[in-house]
């Protein structure tokens, strides 16, 4: 072949290698093309129950009246104030008696009394962790020609946390002294998410998470005897 | 195969992107030196619609789709060659999602998508006459590779697999100025490999080729 049929078929060439090169680095770039909008759709609410349960049968429960955090007791991090508490138990109450269940007032429980004894036990629990994520990127390169540069570095922080909502069976409870017993958890549910915005924006979030739990729990519910 | 399980899609565009640079360059110098047996190189833009468990797992048509096809005819009916293609199905959603693992239920932004890589040999039959609208009916053999991803709040979970696939597929060159139009649909089948089960969707596409 000549020299001169050589160009000519590298420059029909041509039109296509740019194609397929900018195909490609269209492509590249939607290897994973979603993202998230907002805070909120960081959220997840995840639920658990026992099948042995029978929440049809179970008519009374006790709401433990604090939010209790959870923590690493040598952390240097402030302890959690309780501005949430009232969203997080005013909640749970409002969904627990919307399913036909009625609360007992926790003062004056007594186990060996059977009309202030509860069928349920609701606990809440939160923990929240600040996340440290490290990371490098290249700067641009000069204009006047190829080099190498070593990464530059960034870091920034993040608070995520998670609130357990945990409901304990109290009728399949076994005693293990005149002090304690041991009680399965029949239902729990579980809300993450990151912990960003205003204390009225995140209670509203823990609001809707709360009602999202017993939503997608159609098994709880008062049916009668 | 352990190599060809740590390619992720960048990897993998890499080397379609090199080996298509390779004979876009090289097919030109063929097709004048061996006039009598022509070269076919094509891109083309593709339209898939899943189908069974790739359906199940992102149900959305794809229009973020590039095909790249090299076929060399052995006389006017017959070709033999080589094919790939990159696919990504992406859909987001908000629903609720009964556990696999456990009783109970998880909720959430869900983001989830699809990137599908086969990487065929063919060949095809034509009819028609060699300048005009040849209709052509094939059958791709080779593997497809397939990375899938969910994103729920801060935590991702990822699948990436090789399976073994059959595509028959059915289509048409036509003269287009000094190029040559090709469209086509080609059903793509991956047998099931492991924990993945079998994947399947439909290609559809158009583009241009040079010959």
């Amino acid at each position: 072949m000549s020299k001169w049929s050589r160009t000519v078929a590298l420059r029909k060439a041509l039109p296509l290698l740019l194609t397929i090169s900018l195909g490609l680095l269209v492509v590249l770039t939607a290897c994973h093309p979603g993202s998230i909008d907002s805070i909120e759709q960081a959220d997840i609410v995840v639920t658990n129950y026992d099948t042995d349960a029978q929440f049809g049968a179970l008519h009374t429960y006790v709401l433990d009246n604090d939010v209790h955090e959870i923590r690493d007791p040598d952390s240097s991090e402030p302890e959690y104030d309780g501005r949430y508490n009232t969203t997080i138990l005013g909640e749970i109450k409002t969904n627990m008696d919307a399913l036909g269940y009625v609360q007992i007032d926790s003062n004056g429980v007594d186990r060996e009394d059977s009309t202030t004894w509860p069928n349920m036990w609701v606990r809440s629990l939160l923990v929240s962790t600040t996340n440290v994520v490290l990371y490098s990127y290249y700067p641009g390169y000069p204009g006047w020609g190829w080099g190498w540069y070593y990464p530059s570095y960034g870091t920034f922080t993040y608070r995520s946390g998670s609130v357990f909502v945990d409901m304990f069976d109290l009728t399949r409870a076994v005693i293990v002294n005149p002090d304690s017993l041991i009680a399965p958890i029949a239902w729990n549910g579980i809300l993450n998410g990151v912990v960003e915005g205003s204390t009225a924006q995140i209670n509203q979030r823990i609001d809707n998470s709360i009602n999202q739990m017993f939503q997608q729990s159609p098994y709880l519910g008062y049916q009668g005897n | 195969m352990r190599i060809a399980n740590r390619l992720t899609p960048h990897a993998l565009a890499a080397l379609v992107v090199l080996t298509s640079l390779t004979g876009a360059a090289v097919s030109p110098l063929t097709d004048v030196a061996e006039a009598q047996q022509p070269m076919l190189w094509g891109i083309t833009w593709n339209v898939t619609v899943p189908f069974g468990d790739t359906k199940d797992f992102v149900d959305q048509v794809s229009f973020r789709g590039i095909g790249l096809h090299a076929r060399k005819f052995t006389d006017d009916e017959y070709s033999y060659g080589f094919t790939t293609s990159w696919t990504v199905f992406y859909e987001k959603s908000t629903d609720t999602w009964q556990r696999p693992d456990a009783d109970g239920a998880i909720s959430g932004t869900q983001l989830r998508d699809i990137n599908a890589v086969p990487i065929y040999v063919n060949a095809h039959r034509y009819w028609g006459d060699e300048i005009g609208f040849r209709p052509f009916l094939g059958l791709n053999v080779g593997l497809l590779y397939t990375h899938r991803r969910v994103d729920m709040g801060m935590y991702t979970w990822t699948q990436d697999k090789w399976q073994f696939a059959l595509a028959p597929d059915v289509g048409v060159l036509f003269p287009y100025s000094s190029f040559l139009g090709f469209a086509g649909a080609r059903y793509n089948y991956a047998f099931k490999s492991g924990d993945l089960d079998a994947q399947q969707y439909l290609e559809m596409y158009v583009g241009f080729g040079l010959r």
